[in-house]
């Protein structure tokens, strides 16, 4: 188990400016978990993945792994191996070596390092490919060559360092499925670190969320899509409609007054205030079209003009303006295509949302 | 098609053919008549006679001509001691550079720059000049054996000048910015995330050296090496200045032939057997190194 506490760090730009590359981090990651660290690049998720293998001191804070201390322990003694952004295979060894420089280097005898390399191949699914060489294979191969490097000596910890964002888009989509089997088999923790919220929802059992070099949120991919703790991770993860104005309580319902005098209604639960200054989230899967003007319980309605409408495969997406000039963003499912013919650009719709679908984010004074 | 191709040949042979009109007639036209000239016989006062003589290689590999020379291995000899001297060069100076080309290439790109700049100052004082200095220092009555004289740590000068030693000091002296540079160049191309990679695999600093930093520094080894061993083979000028008349190599025979013996064919031949033996030792040692990565890479 990974247990950071407090890490901080800094470096100082060419500039002569200083960036808190960590800014008090804090994370404990579990023995069999998938962790994904995601943030902007330059955010200080990779500084807090080379904190762990220890490729950067931190200036502040404890990182222990099993419950012993990192901080004077160099790369080479820590019980974790990384994956490469830019995968590092060695140019100069053929697969087969290249998969069993760490069982070499550590003197394991070359029998049981045979055994070893051959069982992580078969794993990751490079059987037959030990005396290639690295530039004579394909990027996916290459990605394999460097998974099976780092976990064929069987660290209690694996680090990722975006490893699928040199793939393309399917091979991407397939690692992703792939990597969480092998976790799964391997039964260590992943530590995964990705710029993209779509990887990291597909994969993650935990998402930790950071902006600046801080920690914005940490939860399941669910929790973390669906409460998002801030203006941040409401717009890094998924896509939202964010308005922001004064709340106040209407008799049972809770309304949102938006600077340019639009209502928004919306239920009460347990985590959103009442009254104040804050912003109110709506993803653009939450509405519906409401063609009829009848009103349903526990639903609401915004009216808008429809300014485009694009099919992204499958789904439609509206983007419309609501009165007062704010922009709004829907998208709908319609089988029936029938929609690409009926809400055109300047066509008035009728946009409707469960009551209890917004979310009420506290306001950001630096946004 | 065929019209774009014949421009693109016209381009061609407009871009090459200053460069070929120049090698042909300053570089392979005179190589071939010094190969005409090999197999010529040596006039009495200089000149040749236009006889086919096979003598003049003879001479160097100490083989007896049956009239007035006797087996004689003391051109052989030279050749010996040339490349023992050049390869001790070679090595020298690629101990000193590693290490020092390993550590630049740590700097900052500022820092780089200025050490660059400095490898390639010597380039702006005359050799003559360079190392004629070496000369004031190693001679007997040099700075070197006077501190050491008055001090009484010896009683007598070292003979220091006029030796091995200083024809090898004076060869590295002045080629150390050709080793340095392609190793450099090799070490600085070096990705920094395979060292970071073997790092977290479990290996230390030294095995990391030897098992990435020095197998994919090879190419600049070897390059360098060829780049300082050639020249340190054919060198005559360190040789006459710290080397005299004691330590001759074959670029001194050579010059002697040609401009004191005045024996033109005997010195084309020594010429020849220079470039032969060089591209046949190259050619050895480029195998050998493909060999020894090919082993690796299994």
């Amino acid at each position: 188990m990974i247990s950071i506490r407090n890490a901080c760090k800094r470096f100082n730009t060419p500039e002569g400016s200083v960036v808190h590359a960590l800014q008090s981090v804090s994370l404990e990651v579990g023995n069999t978990e998938f962790i994904t660290l995601l943030g902007p690049s330059g955010c200080g998720k990779t500084t807090l993945l080379r904190s762990v293998s220890g490729f950067e001191d931190l200036d502040e804070g404890v990182i222990d792994i099993d419950g012993q201390e990192m901080t004077h322990v160099p790369p080479n003694k820590r019980p974790v191996n990384t994956v490469f952004q830019n995968y590092a295979l060695f140019p100069h060894l053929s697969v087969g070596k290249n998969i069993g420089y760490g069982l070499e280097v550590t003197g394991c005898p070359p029998a049981e390092r045979n055994q070893r390399v051959g069982e992580v191949m078969e794993l990751v699914g490079l059987e037959g490919y030990e005396r290639r060489m690295p530039r004579q294979l394909s990027g996916g191969q290459q990605q394999r060559v460097a998974l099976a490097r780092a976990i064929v000596n069987r660290p209690r910890v694996l680090l990722l360092d975006e490893p699928l964002s040199a793939l393309d888009r399917k091979l991407r989509e397939s690692m992703q499925l792939e990597l969480k089997n092998i976790q799964h088999e391997l039964g260590i923790a992943f530590v995964f670190v990705t710029h993209d919220q779509q990887e990291a929802l597909t994969m993650s059992d935990r998402i930790v969320v950071i902006d600046q070099g801080a920690v914005q949120q940490i939860g399941s991919p669910t929790e973390v899509y669906d409460w998002p703790a801030s203006i941040f991770v409401a717009r890094f993860v998924g896509e939202g409609n964010l308005f922001e104005g004064e709340l106040y309580m209407d008799g049972v319902t809770l309304h949102l007054r938006t600077d340019q005098g639009v209502e928004v209604q919306l239920s009460e639960n347990d985590k959103s205030r009442r009254s104040g200054r804050a912003v109110v989230l709506i993803r653009p899967e939450d509405f519906q079209l409401d063609p009829t003007s009848e009103p349903i319980a526990d639903h609401a309605v915004l009216e808008a003009e429809v300014t485009q409408t694009i099919f992204v495969g499958t789904d439609f997406q509206i983007v419309a303006t609501i009165d007062g000039g704010l922009p709004i963003k829907a998208t709908i499912r319609d089988p029936s295509r029938t929609l690409a013919r009926e809400v055109q650009s300047g066509s008035r719709i009728r946009l409707r949302y469960r009551l209890d679908a917004p979310r009420v984010l506290p306001p950001d004074s630096s946004d | 098609m065929a019209l774009a191709g014949t421009r693109k040949r016209v381009r061609l042979a407009g871009l090459l053919s200053p460069i070929t009109i120049l090698l042909t007639v300053f570089f392979i036209a005179p190589l071939s008549i010094l190969l005409v000239y090999a197999f010529l016989e040596p006039g009495l006062y200089g000149g040749v006679v236009w006889n086919f003589y096979d003598q003049n290689f003879g001479r160097i590999l100490g083989w007896a001509d049956g009239y007035y020379e006797e087996f004689d291995p003391v051109y052989f000899s030279i050749f010996g001691r040339s490349f023992r001297l050049a390869i001790t060069t070679v090595l020298i100076s690629l101990l000193l550079c590693y290490p020092a080309a390993l550590w630049v290439t740590s700097l900052s790109e500022r820092w780089r720059s200025f050490f660059l700049f400095l490898i390639t100052l010597p380039f702006f004082a005359s050799l003559v000049v360079r190392l004629f200095a070496w000369v004031l220092i190693l001679k007997p009555t040099g700075w070197i054996n006077e501190t050491l004289i008055s001090i009484g740590m010896i009683v007598k000068p070292f003979d220091m000048l006029y030796t091995e030693g200083a024809v090898v000091l004076g060869m590295v002296y002045v080629f150390i910015p050709f080793m340095f540079l392609p190793l450099y160049a090799s070490l600085e191309k070096l990705d920094r995330s395979l060292l970071e990679a073997s790092g977290d695999l479990g290996a230390g600093r030294f095995k990391t050296f030897m098992r990435v930093t020095l197998p994919l520094s090879v190419p600049g080894m070897v390059g360098g090496s060829i780049i300082v061993f050639i020249p340190s083979l054919g060198n005559f000028i360190v040789p006459d200045l710290l080397g005299g008349a004691k330590v001759l190599m074959i670029g001194n025979l050579i010059e002697q032939q040609f401009l004191e013996a005045r024996n033109w064919p005997f010195g084309s031949a020594l010429a020849w057997m220079v470039m032969v033996a060089v591209l046949l030792f190259l050619l050895i040692y480029v195998t050998v190194v493909n060999r020894a990565e090919a082993l690796q890479e299994q």
